[in-house]
């Protein structure tokens, strides 16, 4: 069976009819290296704003640091209390948390996934290629959480967290950071997601 | 192909493509007039679909969507066109690749955008599962599939006459 023959390719969706839902059965676990790469380098990336990466499922939960008084400054359901502020009376007692789809980054891995098993080469060989896209695709997925939080702390919840995001960090405040920011976005979301894995994969390819 | 000028022109075009004023004369234009074909087709079999600007709207219970980017099949075009554009053949084949290729990528976004309407008019957990995961990946695998059948096209052996005349 040549290389992308229309056996091959018949053979690759056969095989998607069951990586597919097996991928999303364990979408959950799939995700974790990705959550704990995100909660690792988002406070490194975002200090002062980026609180943690909390795992909801196959969300990354993105805790802030960043806080209103009243709930009616926050984006509908994004929010925690803030237990310090409660306590000692000081701070915002509303602290926005808001949740990412990690998953949407990563649809590249059942579908090279499907292709390595549809492929003709020794069982040994296949489990490496899997592993191999599997952890390129925890690098997609990390990226794709760190540039969403940012976008989305520039764009999306609204112009008191963006300014309170600017406080702390006067650096993303440029026109230079904030193109950075929506190019590594898009980049990470329209483009890694498939492009990267099917990369790696055609690169081992004869 | 050159793996290097593979990247270098991906990354150009999609830079090109988030620039403001691209956005406004080209791609803004392409996706509204795709809207309108997807909903030509769309009304090929279900009349009561209609579409304005970027939006497909079912006019009976008022479901619609809007092809937003990532939904107009530009990122899975601008890959296709960096990979011929970086594997060496003449200027003649490289545009017959590139108009077939976009042909076919748009022939599956059409059937992308038209399931999706209706996907979401049955079920929106499904349409979620579908729109987020399923079809970008279907997407690149149609890319994948174009490039090597162009590659395949391109480095076809021509045949020898001269030597088979010569025994």
């Amino acid at each position: 069976m040549s290389f992308l023959s229309p056996a091959f390719l018949i053979k690759t969706l056969l095989w998607l009819l069951t990586v597919f839902p097996v991928w999303y059965f364990f979408a959950k676990i799939l995700v974790w290296p990705a959550l704990i790469l995100s909660d690792l380098l988002l406070p490194l990336a975002l200090p002062g704003v980026v609180d943690a990466v909390e795992v909801n499922g196959f969300y990354a939960q993105i805790v802030t640091t960043l806080g209103v008084q009243t709930s009616q400054e926050l984006p509908i359901g994004f929010f925690r209390f803030s237990m310090d502020a409660i306590q000692t009376g000081k701070g915002n007692p509303f602290v926005l948390i808001f949740p990412l789809d990690v998953l949407k980054y990563g649809y590249g891995l059942p579908f090279v996934t499907a292709m390595i098993l549809a492929s003709v080469s020794p069982w040994l060989k296949k489990l490496t290629l899997v592993i191999a896209v599997f952890l390129l695709v925890t690098l997609i997925q990390t990226w794709g959480v760190c540039f969403n939080t940012a976008q989305a702390l520039l764009t999306q919840m609204g112009d008191t967290f963006t300014q309170q995001t600017y406080a702390v960090l006067p650096l993303l405040n440029t026109e230079f950071a904030r193109q950075i920011i929506l190019l590594g976005y898009t980049f990470g979301f329209l483009i890694l997601p498939a492009v990267a894995p099917l990369a790696l994969w055609l690169s081992m390819q004869k | 192909m050159n793996k290097t000028l593979f990247i270098a022109i991906l990354l150009v075009l999609f830079v090109l493509d988030m620039q403001p004023s691209v956005q406004t004369h080209l791609i803004e234009p392409f996706t509204q007039g795709l809207a309108s074909l997807s909903a030509f087709l769309i009304q090929l079999f279900d009349k009561e679909v209609t579409a304005y600007d970027i939006v497909i709207q079912h006019l009976g219970n008022g479901v619609s969507v809007a092809i937003k980017p990532g939904c107009n099949g530009i990122e899975a075009m601008i890959c296709l066109t960096a990979a011929i554009l970086a594997y060496p053949a003449s200027g003649l084949k490289r545009g017959i690749g590139l108009l077939t290729g976009y042909t076919a990528i748009q022939a599956m976004n059409l059937l992308r955008i038209a399931s999706l309407f209706y996907l979401l008019q049955w079920d929106e957990q499904w349409f979620e599962w579908a729109h987020l995961y399923l079809w970008q990946g279907l997407i690149f695998l149609d890319v994948l599939i174009v490039f090597v059948v162009w590659v395949r096209w391109v480095d076809k052996p021509i045949a020898a006459p001269l030597l088979l005349n010569a025994r």
